[in-house]
Order: C-alpha cells, then sequence, then structure tokens
C-alpha cells in the first residue's frame, strides 16, 4: 500500500497529524480529501511554524485549514520535525510515523521509510502509544489555542478505549519490547531512549541512513560512542547534498556508501538506524536524521522528533528493509572531496535565505475576530489586511496597539486569512483564520450532522 | 507456404503480454470513431441508448459497398483471415490493393471519398465545411510550392498572412488555424520558462532552490529597462525587426543547445509578441476562446498581461514565471496526482525551497496535418512534385 492510500481507509474519526514541512495544496487534494471521503472528520495538524509561514508566503494561504480542519503552528528551540500521522477510530487506532513530510515528495515523491502501530481488540497493549502521542502532540499545542481541545475531547469521547486512566505513558526504559515510541521528552533523550532498546545488546556494526549531517558530524559521533564505536556503514544520496566528508578521517572504523543508484531517481529522505547486535537486529525509523538537534533533542535546544523502534531476528534487517546490495557502493578516492564540496556549497546557499515573518493567529469566534500577536516582531505592527477565501480584500485594521478586535456581521463577507504589515514596510506570511464557528459545524462526524448539532452536540 | 498466425496476439481473451494491443477492445473507439462520426461516417450512442456502439450511417454504407466493388476477390480473402487469425505472405501481398494509396481514380469509392474529405455532400454540417477549409487552405499552400512544404512551414504561413477579416467570402477557418499556431507558440514559451528553471534548479546545491530565489534568477535573464512597463516592453519587441518565427526558431534553438539564459530571453521576447498579436485580434480570441478561466490559454494569458500593461515590466515578467509558469505546473501536477494517483512533478516543494525532479522536451504540437497531407496524396490531390491537375480544378471549383 502507498502511503497516501492510508488516509483513505474508513472507521477512523479523528485524525492527528504533525509535520516539519506543509504542502497546503498537497495536503488538502489528497490525505485530507481522503479522510473526508472516509467520515473522518475531525482533523488537525501541527506544522513547524518557519516551515508554514514560508509555504504560506510563496505558496498562498491553504483552502480549508481553519474552517474545515486544524492547522496548528507548533514551535520547538530547533525545529518541529516529527512526522506523525495516528488515525483514531471507535474501536481501532493507527499510528504512523516515518520520515514523510505532509507534502508532495512525502506523500508520493520521495524515497520515505514509515513504521506503523495498530490498535484493536487484538492488541490492546498499544492504546499505551496512542495515548502518548496524544500528550505528546498536546505539549506542541499553543496554550492559548481554542480548537485543539475540542478535537482532542472528540477524539477521546468516540474512541472508550483511549480514555484508559490505568495507561501508563511514560517511557519504558527495560528494553524488554520489541516495539517502542520514540519522541523527545523532558526527562529523556531520543539517543537514550534509542540506548534502552537495545537492552544491553553488544552492537557489532551499525548502518545509517540519513538525508542531513551536522558539518562536525556530531550526531554520529555520540551515536556511535552510545554504542562503544561499532564498525559503522553510512548510506547516503551522493548525488544530493553531499557529506561532511573531511571530518570521517578522525573516526575509525567508518565507512561511506553511496546508495542513489537504488533511489530510482527519487530524493531519498528516508532516515533509518539499524544497530546488528549479537541477539537482534534492532531498527529505529522516523524523523531523526542523524544529528545532534535530533539525537538530543529541545533540552539541548534540538528538534521535536519521533520515531518507531522494531526489534527483528539478528541479520534480518537490512534484506528486509531491501539494502542488501548497499556494500557494493563504497565511496572511494576523490569521491571523498566531491562530497565535502557539495555539502559546504549546500551549507553556504541555504545559510542565505531569510525566514518569513511570522503573523500570529487570527481567531474568529462568535462573529468577533481576535489578533494573538507573534512571539517576536520585526517592529511595532500597523495594520493588518483581511482577505475572504478567493483573495480578496476585505478591509485594513489598526493593530498599532497590538491586538486588534474586529467584528464580521452576518452578512459580511467572512475572512479567511489575514497579512500584518509593520511600520516598516516589512509584511507577514499569510495568517489563516482560525473560524471557530465553521470548525465547529464542519468537523462533525458525517452521520451525525446537523442532528448532532441540534442535540447539543458541538462544543 | 510462409503464414503469418496472428490468431492469439489478435484475440480479446488472450493473456496481456500476448496481445498486439492492451485494451481488449482495441483502438477504434478511443481514436477513431469520434473522428469519423464528425466525419458523418458514425452514429455514437448517446446516453442511455440500448445498443452502446457506433453504426455506419447510410453514407459510410455507400463507400463500403464502393470499397467491396473494387476490391473484388481480395474482401473475401480479408474477411477470411480475419476469421482464422491466419494469413500467407501471398495472400497479404495481394491485400495491398486494399491500401489507401491505391485508390483506383475516377472509381465510385475515389468519388465518394473525395466528396466526403471535401465535405461536398448534401448532408455536410459545419464540422464538414470547416475541415473542406482546412483542405483547400492546404491546397493553396502546396499549389504555390510546387511540392509539400514541411508541415512546420504551413503552420507558420497560416500564422503569418492572415487575411483580412473584414473581407466577407473569408472564413472563420485560416483564422482560428492563426489561434492555433499562437495558442501553441505560447504553450511553448512558457514550457521554455519551465525547462529553464528545471535547469537552473538541477545545477543548484542539492538541486533545490527557493521560489523566489528561482523566479529572481530567471527575470536576471532577461533585458529589460528598470523603469519600462510591459506594455512599452512588448511594444518595443513587436515593433522591431525580429519576427514571432525568428524569436521562436532561436527559442527552440537555445532550448536545444542548453543556452538557459538565452532561453528564457527569447521566451519572453516571443510572448511579448504574441501579446501585441493577440491584442489586435481581442474580438477573434473572446469570441473563440470563451470557455472557463480555469484552464490556461492564449485569452488568460493575454488577459493577465494586459491587466498588468502599466506595471514595471520586470514585476510583470516574475510574476508570469512564479504565477502563471511555476506555480501553475505546480497545481497542474497536484491535480493530476489527486485524481489519477499519478506523479507528474518535474520540480517539487522542499522544505521550502523547490527540488528538482526531472525534465521533459519542448516541441511544436503536431495539429494532425501530416494525416490531411496523406489523405489529399491518397485522393490524388497532390503528389511529390506539388497540387496535381485534379486539385487544380478542386482549388477552381467553389
Amino acid at each position: 500500500m502507498k502511503y497516501f492510500e492510508a488516509f483513505g481507509e474508513g472507521g477512523f474519526h479523528s485524525a492527528f497529524m504533525t509535520t516539519y514541512a506543509f504542502g497546503a495544496l498537497a495536503f488538502e487534494d489528497i490525505p485530507f480529501s481522503k479522510l473526508r471521503g472516509a467520515g473522518c472528520r475531525n482533523i488537525t495538524v501541527l506544522a513547524d511554524r518557519g516551515m508554514v509561514n514560508q509555504a504560506f508566503s510563496e505558496f498562498g494561504p491553504p483552502r480549508f485549514a481553519g474552517t474545515s480542519y486544524h492547522l496548528v503552528k507548533a514551535d520547538a528551540p530547533g525545529v518541529f520535525h516529527p512526522k506523525i500521522t495516528m488515525l483514531i477510530g471507535e474501536a481501532k487506532g493507527r499510528l504512523i510515523v516515518g520520515s514523510a513530510n505532509l507534502t508532495a515528495l512525502g506523500l508520493g515523491g520521495n524515497k520515505e521509510q514509515i513504521a506503523s502501530i495498530y490498535y484493536s481488540s487484538d492488541a490492546p497493549e498499544n492504546a499505551k502509544y496512542f495515548a502518548s502521542a496524544l500528550a505528546y502532540l498536546r505539549r506542541y499545542v499553543p496554550q492559548d489555542d481554542q480548537w485543539f481541545p475540542v478535537c482532542l475531547r472528540r477524539a477521546m469521547r468516540s474512541a472508550p478505549w483511549l480514555r484508559d486512566d490505568e495507561l501508563d505513558l511514560t517511557f519504558d526504559a527495560r528494553g524488554e519490547t520489541d516495539v517502542n515510541f520514540l519522541f523527545d521528552r523532558p526527562e529523556i533523550t531520543v539517543l537514550d531512549q534509542i540506548v534502552a532498546c537495545l537492552c544491553d545488546d553488544i552492537v557489532e556494526r551499525l548502518v545509517i541512513l540519513s538525508p542531513y549531517w551536522d558539518a562536525q558530524l556530531r550526531g554520529l559521533a555520540l551515536l556511535r560512542s552510545a554504542m562503544d564505536n561499532p564498525v559503522t556503514d553510512i548510506l547516503i544520496d551522493g548525488t544530493l547534498g553531499g557529506f561532511p566528508a573531511s571530518k570521517l578521517s578522525s573516526a575509525l572504523d567508518v565507512s561511506l556508501f553511496d546508495v542513489s543508484s537504488q533511489t530510482e531517481g527519487r530524493f531519498l529522505h528516508a532516515k533509518l538506524i539499524i544497530a546488528q547486535g549479537k541477539l537482534w537486529d534492532h531498527v529505529i525509523s522516523g524523523s531523526m536524521n542523524c544529528t545532534f538537534p535530533a539525537l538530543m533533542g529541545p533540552t539541548l535546544l534540538g528538534n521535536a522528533e519521533a520515531g518507531i523502534y522494531k526489534r527483528a531476528a539478528r541479520g534480518t534487517a537490512i534484506e528486509a528493509l531491501g539494502l542488501s546490495s548497499y556494500q557494493d557502493a563504497r565511496v572511494e578516492g576523490d569521491e571523498f572531496s566531491r562530497l565535502q564540496q557539495s555539502f559546504e556549497d549546500v551549507t553556504t546557499s541555504e545559510a542565505a535565505s531569510e525566514p518569513a515573518i511570522d503573523g500570529g493567529s487570527l481567531i474568529l469566534k462568535s462573529g468577533s475576530l481576535s489578533w494573538i500577536v507573534p512571539a517576536k516582531l520585526p517592529t511595532a505592527p500597523a495594520i493588518i489586511c483581511l482577505y475572504d477565501r478567493d483573495g480578496r480584500s476585505i478591509c485594513e485594521i489598526d493593530a498599532e496597539n497590538g491586538f486588534v478586535a474586529y467584528d464580521v456581521s452576518p452578512d459580511a463577507l467572512r475572512p479567511k486569512y489575514g497579512i500584518v504589515k509593520f511600520a516598516n514596510g516589512a509584511m507577514s506570511a499569510p495568517v489563516q483564520v482560525v473560524d471557530l464557528d465553521c470548525l465547529a459545524v464542519t468537523t462533525l462526524p458525517p452521520t451525525a450532522g446537523l442532528q448532532a448539532a441540534f442535540d447539543g452536540y458541538a462544543p | 507456404m510462409a503464414v503469418i498466425d496472428f490468431s492469439v496476439s489478435s484475440d480479446p481473451d488472450a493473456a496481456e503480454e500476448q496481445r498486439y494491443l492492451r485494451n481488449k477492445g482495441g483502438a477504434f473507439g478511443a481514436i477513431y470513431a469520434t473522428q469519423m462520426a464528425e466525419m458523418g461516417l458514425l452514429h455514437l450512442p448517446g446516453a442511455g441508448d440500448p445498443n452502446p456502439n457506433p453504426v455506419c450511417s447510410d453514407i459510410a454504407l455507400k463507400l463500403a459497398d464502393a470499397l467491396s466493388n473494387e476490391l473484388g476477390a481480395a474482401e473475401s480473402e480479408f474477411f477470411k483471415a480475419v476469421e482464422t487469425g491466419k494469413v500467407s505472405f501471398t495472400t497479404l501481398k495481394s491485400l495491398g490493393a486494399m491500401k489507401p494509396n491505391h485508390l483506383k481514380f475516377g472509381s465510385d469509392e475515389h468519388k465518394l471519398l473525395t466528396e466526403i474529405l471535401l465535405g461536398k455532400l448534401n448532408t455536410s454540417g459545419e464540422a464538414d465545411l470547416r475541415r473542406r477549409s482546412t483542405l483547400r487552405m492546404l491546397l493553396e499552400v502546396v499549389a504555390t510550392s510546387a511540392k509539400i512544404p514541411p508541415v512546420e512551414q504551413i503552420k507558420w504561413r497560416w500564422f503569418e498572412k492572415l487575411p483580412e477579416p473584414q473581407r466577407e467570402s473569408t472564413s472563420i477557418v485560416p483564422r482560428l488555424w492563426f489561434l492555433y499556431q499562437a495558442c501553441d507558440l505560447m504553450r511553448l514559451a512558457y514550457e521554455a520558462i519551465l525547462v529553464a528553471a528545471l535547469t537552473m534548479l538541477e545545477r543548484k546545491p542539492q538541486r533545490r532552490l527557493s521560489l523566489e530565489g528561482l523566479t529572481n534568477e530567471l527575470v536576471s535573464y532577461v533585458s529589460v529597462a528598470d523603469d519600462q512597463t510591459w506594455e512599452e516592453l512588448s511594444l518595443d519587441i513587436a515593433d522591431g525587426a525580429v519576427t514571432a518565427r525568428e524569436h521562436a526558431q532561436a527559442m527552440l534553438e537555445a532550448i536545444d543547445l542548453s543556452e538557459t539564459a538565452q532561453q528564457v530571453h527569447l521566451a519572453v521576447s516571443l510572448i511579448a509578441a504574441l501579446f501585441v498579436r493577440a491584442l489586435d485580434m481581442t474580438d477573434l480570441v473572446e469570441e473563440t476562446m470563451s470557455g472557463s478561466d480555469y484552464f490556461q490559454s492564449l485569452r488568460t494569458e493575454v488577459q493577465f498581461l494586459n491587466q498588468a500593461r502599466s506595471a514595471p515590466a520586470r514585476h510583470v515578467i516574475a510574476d508570469m514565471f512564479r504565477e502563471r509558469v511555476i506555480k501553475r505546473h505546480l497545481w497542474v501536477a497536484a491535480r493530476k496526482f489527486r485524481n489519477q494517483n499519478a506523479y507528474t512533478f518535474h520540480m517539487e516543494p522542499d522544505e521550502g525551497q523547490l527540488r528538482y525532479r526531472s525534465h521533459f522536451s519542448v516541441s511544436p504540437s503536431s495539429p494532425r496535418l501530416t494525416e490531411a497531407i496523406r489523405f489529399l496524396c491518397d485522393i490524388g490531390l497532390i503528389d511529390d512534385g506539388g497540387i496535381t491537375q485534379f486539385g487544380l480544378a478542386e482549388l477552381a471549383a467553389t
């Protein structure tokens, strides 16, 4: 099954998703429409604030966010990077964790790696992972978000299996399970979670597939050190991005392999850590590149990340993941300097790009619009320009005091998004309006519909 | 005796890898039936029609009878081969009489086929008369060339030598062929810009660049003064000595030679020339291309440029590159991904950047003029030496 086909499966009423990059057009065209078509209406997406702002600046605001699903701009000290899709039904659940963003590339263009955990009456022990994921999302939703609590209540109300107060949401560090759900936690880094999952198995070979690396290979050094510096094979797509190959000279027992010939022309975006132990193969997949910010997390100003640990029989994982021929593609000779040069070129070009300006949040509730001021302002805001869903200008509101209030009369055009204009002429990225009045109706289950609203189902 | 056995390959129930055609029903319904219906040879079933198959019209049955008379014994040989799924080389050679270029001049089949193709029957409708106009235009071109010119040359001639619209006797067909070429040129220019964008992305580190960065680099290839409006730029280009044909040919050559900067510059020159030319033909463009703005066409693009005619040319060009070319590609690819599960992105938004994925080739479209020329050859109106006496007589007839 292709990843995007998972969204068309019936039997789910709620979907909670996280992503780093957010492609509004691709998301609304494929996962969103498939979910809605399959009867799943209670949909929430958390996406990295910087990526959302950049995407909206360049490609315009989304058509349905704020009116038919909830989009939350999430922050992390590094970047908000986890890629989780959690589908919740009355008696079943599917938790998909991987490397795929909610973009066209993530959904169909890249080579990605995803892993799933299912809940059903046959696997009740997995309910804890879903409850953990919900608790994790709650950490990244801003305190003043008014719609997420409603989404959460609705999801829990229609999923009795998630309402078990006995579920243990702490990280299981005993290392006794074949599956575990990893994500950044204040009390333990992702790296330490990985080590705990190994359960003292002695790692004989470490195989790492990662599209991005930090310049000093600090993430690699930490990971290897945590496993007593085993023989390590690094798998990269040598046609893209390069690799800080000069830093490898100091690392013994580390080999580099270019697996670009196995990618069928697609960008290799999957991230995998395979620790071949004396007892088992340990496979960690998810959003984590092999970098310091990914493995050490927000406590050390790193990223929000999520992954899944799976344990397999010794010597089986490499073949099962389709990587058995990687050793035929060893990088040698001049290739090292070419990869180093490519890596430096990428680093230089990306450092030059200007981030889009955040415009905060716009909330429309009971016909009254309010503005939540962004955490960082380049200068004093002057006005907020409001637009309808077709991009037509509705009005401009004075925002000099850092707060606006605007009433939308019942027969007036409803604002769909706004742009904050600052005193120095700068403009924010488009800010989609969270239309609570609209969301209250459009996100109801299809069979309940208006009747449920009349019955007081709406919050 | 050598025999070709095609019984399995033409059996619709054979395994797909053994069949000539993947579609069990063959290509008739999808490719030929609609065109034959337009010529009055077939009646296509309507919605709710109990017979889902196309049926022959009276004129088609007459044509079939005429063909049958001409074929003689070859007809039964043909049907026998069809039924058995086998044919000997000797029989196959004798069936050569069925080829269209073996049409016997002066025969009933020849006369009837000529009348049908040229829309000369009493039952001829508007589509037949338009086909007749096109075929007569082809005859005129061949008559002045003393040979059959290449199709590209014919399209350019029809674009450049448009009859005055006020002449009452002038058919609309020449103007439609002008529009066809203008639309095709606009598409070629946009595709040239998209290909240039892909080339630039492919050369970048990690094969990616922001949309704004890509747009700015593309615009840097266009020579335009800071204070020049789009109207001023386009009039300068249109009034210059270089024709649209020269702009287009140079642009295609630049694509072949991978001269990206020149390719972008020439694409904008071509668009400017088309813009001015199309503005002079606004009534025709609006009248014949009044479809939904959902589809990009010469009309929508000229409207877009005309609305911005007083704006600085550099801004207009940047908007055109970003909104009308790059984002349009992403939008269309997203629709295909959603509706057909087909991943056709040539570049893809990726973590705040656009990432290169694949190239495509840019080439002028083929409006089936090659086939029309072949038909005129088959019925003897033209040959390798140009127009025939029979063709001249047809041209002289009203």
